[in-house]
């Protein structure tokens, strides 16, 4: 007996972009599956994505079809503090590759994942940022970023002193 | 008039100082807005806020070195993120040695969030400096979720003074170290879930009630309580899972009336080194669990005693012989840990997995109409470094082995031979043997194997799945074998599968007393090429058996020609 035809879902990005994705691959997506468990009949029409582009999708798409079948993290199993103490920053080395990509990509991948809710992607963006950032001095940072000193004053003032007592140590 | 006109300029003067100096203000108050403005559109800044947090907290909230220090700097690069991260309580609390010199500022910035405070060794050259701040940390004992203190040193005693207008109500995981613990601290922890203490001083009231403690783990405990009252006092600990204690002292007469009380209706148990007033009151305190058969209900047990000074074979004898009723009866038991044995529960899954689960054999067949147990098989690891023949005599009478299926010893300097060969019986089963052993030892032994099993190894191929031997960096001194079982040591050893792990094996063929005897050619052929792997150099080979000392003396060596 031939297995069931796995379900093709369509979405629509902010950008008329259309995918047609197998429904296990989306459904890394609680929001996606979400929207698919309260909709009762099939429906032809694409589900649309206002918050993500096509290409920005298309990066997602890529990293869902990767991790299909691995286990979603439940509710249940959300973090706590203390075990998030304990995560490291690495990264798998799939991940790591996929990830390697431009700062705007990054974000809007960031985003993406935390508007899609796939909690597993968005982890391995906010690792990738936190490991850009970990070592450098806050000038380094502000180079990374493009930030500018915007401090006042007083600010600077107390920085300087907080300074002092990093340097007391 | 002069002076008129002076005090006229110089009013005029400071009035157009102060109007630039306020447009300077103004101007430099502008410019720095646009600033933060400019900084609210760079792309990270887009980033909602929590996922900036998410971010800050992956780089300054864990246990590692200098996370506090890394946390710090974050607030120095822009207004934006100094803001975000000084809103932001949750960041600041966690307070370990990285941050310790300014614990006051993690303090006053978690606002009122739960703390999580862990204090490891403290440089010596610090100590001093450092007491206040750990004053001030443990101060905020009140709103602790998660303390650790593990000063390897030094002692602390933490005073009744500082937890006396705390309830501790928060504290969820406790691990101390070297730390004195006040009276009734315990009573101050109702909501504790993992407690480990290891080397502490405390009383352990027999009343204790603690809820929601589900480990626990006392090591090298000073407790001020009796056994009896102790294990007693466990009744009251109605969600404990994991109970670890190393280094208690049972005294003797107490010790057989404890298996019943803690076992009963009490976690699951590691008894880590049980301490007791003769060597082998632990074996016999475990009979006594075996036979109240008051085990049943547990989902894990696991006992760690110590068998290198056991001298009589008694106890142990017996603990052997109960072994099958044991597991026959107790379906929940997963492992039995001795130091020096190891009697665990393995299914085939893992076992396939894990080659050097060492002894494999499967459990007697159930009755008919009984309940199957769930286990299939049991794995015994064995510690060479203690057998003893005694031992290996009471192996074999009481363990029937079936499918012996790994076989490893490393370091191995002491060895009855002929006893493990007894033992093990049936070693044509042998899937897998990693020996690191003296080379006389291993001498002995092939000698043993092959001549024991001439007559099964004859029938192997190299396509033969089995025996898969490794030498791993070993080296075989003056083998001196007989007629017969020479050839088939080089069949052996020719085996593909052995040869493909066999590249750092080097063998001295030595035959001393019979130089017509031609035992070296048929080794050669069959072994040469793939053990060798046209590695050998008379120079490297003469020059590592220099260390081998008097057991080559007077050795005829004749290295095996490459290829």
């Amino acid at each position: 007996m031939a297995a069931p035809a796995t379900q093709q879902i369509k979405i629509r990005c902010n950008d008329e972009k259309e995918f047609t994705v197998d429904r296990d691959v989306l459904e890394r997506s609680v929001l996606i599956k979400n929207m698919l468990e309260d909709v009762t009949e099939q429906q032809d029409a694409p589900i649309p994505l206002p918050n993500v582009s096509g290409p920005v999708m298309a990066k997602v798409l890529e990293y869902c079809t990767h991790h299909r079948g691995e286990p979603l993290p439940s509710a249940d199993t959300e973090q706590s503090q203390d075990e998030t103490r304990k995560r490291t920053t690495d990264i798998s080395e799939w991940d790591q590759k996929f990830i390697t990509v431009d700062q705007e990509m990054l974000f809007e991948i960031i985003l993406a994942a935390n508007y899609l809710d796939i909690k597993s992607l968005l982890d391995v963006g906010c690792k990738t940022v936190a490991n850009m950032i970990k070592g450098k001095t806050p000038e380094e940072i502000r180079k990374l970023f493009n930030i500018v000193n915007d401090f006042t004053p007083e600010e600077e003032a107390q920085i300087k002193k907080e300074n002092e007592w990093a340097e007391d140590r | 008039m002069d002076s008129d006109e002076d005090t006229l300029d110089l009013e005029t003067m400071d009035k157009t100082l102060a109007v630039i100096e306020s447009s300077i203000r103004t101007l430099l108050q502008k410019l720095q807005q646009i600033r933060v403005a400019r900084n609210r559109l760079i792309s990270i800044n887009r980033l909602p806020p929590e996922l900036l947090v998410k971010i800050f907290s992956i780089i300054g909230t864990s246990w590692s070195d200098r996370s506090g220090h890394r946390l710090l700097q974050l607030t120095w690069v822009s207004h934006y993120w100094r803001n975000l991260a000084l809103e932001s309580p949750n960041l600041w609390t966690l307070i370990t040695n990285s941050n310790l010199p300014q614990a006051d500022v993690w303090v006053a910035r978690s606002k009122h969030c739960p703390l999580s405070i862990g204090l490891s060794e403290i440089p010596k050259a610090l100590a001093k400096v450092w007491i206040p701040n750990i004053l001030t940390v443990l101060l905020q004992f009140h709103r602790t979720e998660h303390l650790r203190i593990t000063l390897h040193r030094c002692y602390i005693s933490l005073s009744s003074e500082w937890l006396k207008d705390s309830s501790g109500s928060l504290l969820k995981s406790l691990e101390l170290e070297s730390v004195w613990l006040p009276d009734g601290f315990l009573h101050r922890v109702p909501n504790i879930g993992v407690m480990y203490l290891r080397r502490c001083q405390h009383s352990w009231p027999a009343a204790t009630h603690l809820p929601n403690l589900t480990s626990l783990h006392i090591l090298f405990p000073r407790l001020c309580i009796s056994v009896l009252d102790f294990v007693t006092s466990l009744n009251r600990l109605p969600q404990l899972e994991h109970l670890i204690l190393a280094e208690v002292f049972l005294p003797l007469q107490e010790s057989t009336s404890l298996a019943r009380p803690l076992l009963e209706d009490g976690p699951c148990l590691s008894l880590l080194k049980l301490g007791s007033a003769g060597d082998t009151e632990p074996y016999l305190w475990f009979l006594q669990c075996i036979n109240s058969k008051c085990i049943t209900s547990r989902t894990t047990i696991s006992c760690n005693f110590n068998l290198s000074s056991f001298t009589n074979s008694s106890p142990f004898q017996r603990l052997l012989s109960s072994i099958d009723e044991l597991f026959l009866e107790t379906q929940s038991i997963n492992s039995i840990n001795f130091k020096g044995l190891t009697f665990t529960v393995a299914n085939a899954t893992a076992h396939a997995q894990n080659p050097f689960l060492l002894l494999n054999y499967r459990h007697k067949d159930v009755e008919p109409g009984s309940t199957p147990p769930s286990r299939t098989s049991i794995s015994i690891e064995l510690n060479p470094t203690i057998l003893s023949r005694t031992t290996l005599l009471l192996l074999q009478q009481n363990v029937v082995l079936t499918h012996l299926q790994a076989l490893r010893w490393r370091d191995l300097m002491y060895l009855d031979l002929e006893g493990i060969l007894n033992t093990f019986g049936v070693l044509s089963k042998v899937e897998y043997v990693d020996l690191q052993v003296h080379p006389t030892l291993l001498l002995q032994f092939l000698r043993s194997i092959v001549i024991r099993s001439a007559g099964r190894w004859e029938s192997m191929t190299p396509a033969s799945d089995q025996p898969i031997i490794l030498f791993s960096a070993m080296r075989i001194l003056g083998i001196q074998f007989n007629e017969q079982s020479f050839p088939l040591l080089g069949e052996l050893l020719s085996n593909r599968k052995s040869a493909n792990l066999a590249l750092e094996t080097l063998i001295f063929t030595y035959v001393p007393d019979d130089p017509d005897m031609d035992l070296v050619d048929p080794l050669k052929e069959s072994v040469g090429q793939l053990v060798f792997g046209g590695s050998t150099e008379v120079k490297a080979i003469e020059e590592m058996l220099e260390g081998a000392g008097g057991l080559l003396e007077g050795c005829d060596l004749e290295p095996l020609p490459d290829d």
